[in-house]
């Protein structure tokens, strides 16, 4: 075991890590980075091989009980409907994500205000605005400005990504319902942005983005903090955080890529593993003075647990659409995104429009719905469904609720033999009201731009892309893990920005969040240096 | 990525009646069913945990067995069509292995993709030109007053 001390010492290298790292590095503090996976080279992603579907169903696999790769820990995810997605490497999920980059809106913030559910965060939209602003810039965003869902903003962003065909067909139903849609957020450069090449289309960002226009945190973040002298270890997997007399975090212990055990010393210990793999690392942290976990006096170290819980809603038409062309996102409505109480549920959703589908996906999709047969008539059903089917998912909001939850089991371990986490989630009443409504919506939309047919599934079970709430933010330290700068209440030099320090959330993709409450969190940290730990 | 299949000539045999039932062949749309060689082995090749093919032929031979004292490829079609059938009600996880490989491996095949209009490549580097679609479509909804609500 080697022993070295250095100023921070962040854990994971996925969006907030890279995000926390690069404004840090600004301090000129040595910063070091751990992450459990490998640097990967674009280059190597699936869609430049005639198998890339095939990888995508298996090695690059959002869920990581599938892609068992060497970097992956096993999940006991048999007590929830929902399964978890990730991706161990640098640049974390933000690999396999499609990008798409929404803002919260300033009601996500005033939750228990508004509509009496949940609590309101300590911070508010105003707070992190400038926040954005930079995470948007830093990561390149194709969008429109003067969407009427949102305030103004001053975002920087390139062109959309292409309407289509497919986002044609469906706008056009928008517009005969007189629902609002608009171009998606999305973090793909339609342009050459920070010597990233533009979008082609290859419509597999799932997969990885093989052309780098994608704003996964390997290509946006991470040469900017390298270059800015950020030290990142990759295939360091961590087993606990230390603490030492004082109650301080004085580093942590790690297993190295060739599974030998080695220790770090830091001044600064900061946390950016996503809503379930930091409560699983906070849990397994146990010490004498603190044998619930570490930062857990709250007892909410892993409670709360939010997915946003997703229904998929597609429509088969009579033309041909943009099929496997094209960045799988297109628009958004947020017809029904703020709270209205006839609807007979709190908060809301967003639609998003999924373009259209790979070979492989639609004949996957067909055969799931039973529309495509074995035998003689595949080649007719087929037919009918490629290249013809476009249509949404439904991103619906999530309240916490402390049963939902991450916790150690008891038996299942990783290849280090750090114990996994273990999933146990229900879907609220408000959950399933909400899905029905955002379906029954999704189906009536489709009808009337013309779909012959319509499928759905509710929820998606492979559809746990968004893990929060599990150490979540606060200003009572009875009721939080985390205060509203995302320091622990508990030990002083601790702090978290991922996922999990969430309160609520809201009805859209997180990312944009995540990076920007870590930029938050850093540009606090450096104007507290002096401070830092009263 | 794909690796050399570990099953054995009588597997690759029965893996390719299996296949064939799943996907015919169809001189109408001038493809090949998804028992030809070529994409059998992709079919092979593709399965990450070999034992788990193995075990869902050995299964679909139990059947053939146990219904007609047979292997499954000594049957007629229309005896393969019925034990295919008994195979996805009695075995549906085996079941869902077989199509979702055959898929994988059938959709890739370049003269399939010829025959669905596709250039037979994978999607890097060259990519692909959607048409860009008429923006004006979003005139009236700049027109809409604001949709969210203020939380000061």
């Amino acid at each position: 075991m080697t022993d070295q001390t250095v100023d921070v010492l962040i854990i994971g290298a996925g969006a907030s890590g890279a995000a926390m790292a690069w404004s840090l590095a600004e301090t000129k503090m040595h910063i070091v980075c751990l992450e459990q996976g490998p640097l990967i080279n674009p280059l190597t992603y699936p869609s430049a091989s005639m198998d890339w579907e095939q990888q995508a169903a298996g090695e690059m696999n959002t869920n990581p009980n599938v892609r068992n790769l060497p970097s992956d820990y096993p999940i006991n995810e048999d007590d929830s409907p929902i399964k978890i997605a990730n991706f161990n490497a640098v640049g974390g999920g933000t690999i396999l994500y499609a990008g798409h980059f929404p803002r919260f809106h300033p009601s996500d913030f005033r939750v228990n205000s508004l509509d009496g559910v949940a609590d309101d965060w300590p911070i508010d939209y105003a707070a992190l605005a400038p926040f954005y602003a930079e995470n948007e810039r830093m990561t390149g965003v194709a969008g429109a400005a003067g969407d009427p869902a949102y305030p103004q903003d001053n975002a920087t962003r390139v062109p959309p990504l292409p309407l289509g065909q497919s986002g044609e067909v469906l706008a056009k139903g928008f517009n005969k319902l007189g629902w609002h849609w608009w171009p998606s957020d999305t973090a793909i450069v339609t342009e050459e942005y920070d010597g990233r090449a533009p979008c082609i289309n290859l419509g597999a960002c799932g997969t990885g983005c093989a052309q780098g226009a994608k704003g996964s945190s390997d290509v946006t973040y991470w040469p900017h903090a390298l270059r800015a002298g950020v030290e990142l270890r990759t295939r360091c997997r961590v087993r606990e955080i230390t603490v030492g007399d004082d109650g301080m975090a004085t580093g942590a212990i790690y297993y190295d890529g060739d599974g030998k055990e080695q220790r770090i010393n830091a001044h600064v210990v900061i946390m950016a593993c996503n809503g379930v793999g930091t409560p699983r690392l906070l849990l397994n942290s146990k010490s004498a003075q603190f044998p619930d976990g570490l930062a857990n006096s709250s007892g909410l170290v892993g409670k709360n647990l939010m997915f946003h819980p997703y229904a998929m809603i597609q429509g088969v038409f009579d033309e041909e659409l943009d099929g496997y062309m094209g960045p799988h996102k297109a628009i958004r409505s947020q017809e029904f995104y703020e709270t209205d109480a006839d609807r007979g549920f709190v908060r809301g959703y967003t639609l998003e429009i999924q373009r259209g589908m790979a070979p492989v996906r639609t004949a996957m999709t067909g055969l799931r719905h039973k529309r495509i047969r074995w035998g003689e008539d595949h080649h007719d059903d087929y037919r009918r469904m490629f290249k013809r089917m476009t249509g949404m998912v439904a991103v619906c909001e999530d309240l916490p609720e402390a049963h939902n939850q991450v916790t150690l089991d008891p038996v299942l371990k990783d290849s280090d033999g750090i114990p996994a986490p273990k999933i146990t989630y229900t879907l609220s009443d408000n959950s399933k009201r909400m899905m029905d409504h955002a379906v029954g919506k999704a189906i009536e939309i489709l009808r009337v731009a013309g779909a012959t047919d319509v499928i759905s599934e509710a929820p998606l079970m492979w559809g746990g892309w968004h893990l929060m709430g599990t150490a979540r933010m606060g200003k009572n330290s009875e009721t939080s893990v985390v205060n509203g700068w995302g320091r622990s209440h508990d030990v002083k030099n601790l702090f978290i920005v991922d996922g999990s320090i969430f309160t609520t959330s809201a009805g859209v993709n997180p990312t944009n969040t995540i990076q920007a409450l870590a930029l938050y969190v850093a540009d606090q940290m450096k104007s507290r240096l002096a401070t830092l730990f009263d | 990525m794909q690796t050399q299949s570990a099953c054995t000539d009588d597997e690759l045999q029965t893996l390719a009646a299996l296949a064939n039932i799943i996907i015919p062949p169809s001189t109408a749309y001038d493809v090949p069913g998804a028992g030809d060689p070529d994409i059998c082995k992709g079919i092979a090749a593709g399965a990450r945990r070999a034992e788990r093919l193995q075990r869902a032929l050995a299964e679909l031979n139990q059947l053939a067995d146990a219904g007609h004292r047979s292997q499954f490829t000594q049957l007629s079609d229309g005896d393969q069509a019925s034990v295919a059938e008994q195979f996805r009600d009695q075995y549906p996880s085996s079941a869902g292995l077989m199509e979702a490989l055959t898929m994988q491996a059938y959709y890739r095949d370049p003269r399939v993709m010829a025959s669905l209009g596709m250039d037979a490549r994978p999607p890097f580097p060259e990519g692909y030109k959607p048409p860009e679609g008429d923006w004006s479509l979003l005139d009236p909804v700049r027109l809409r007053a604001p949709l969210f609500r203020k939380a000061d």
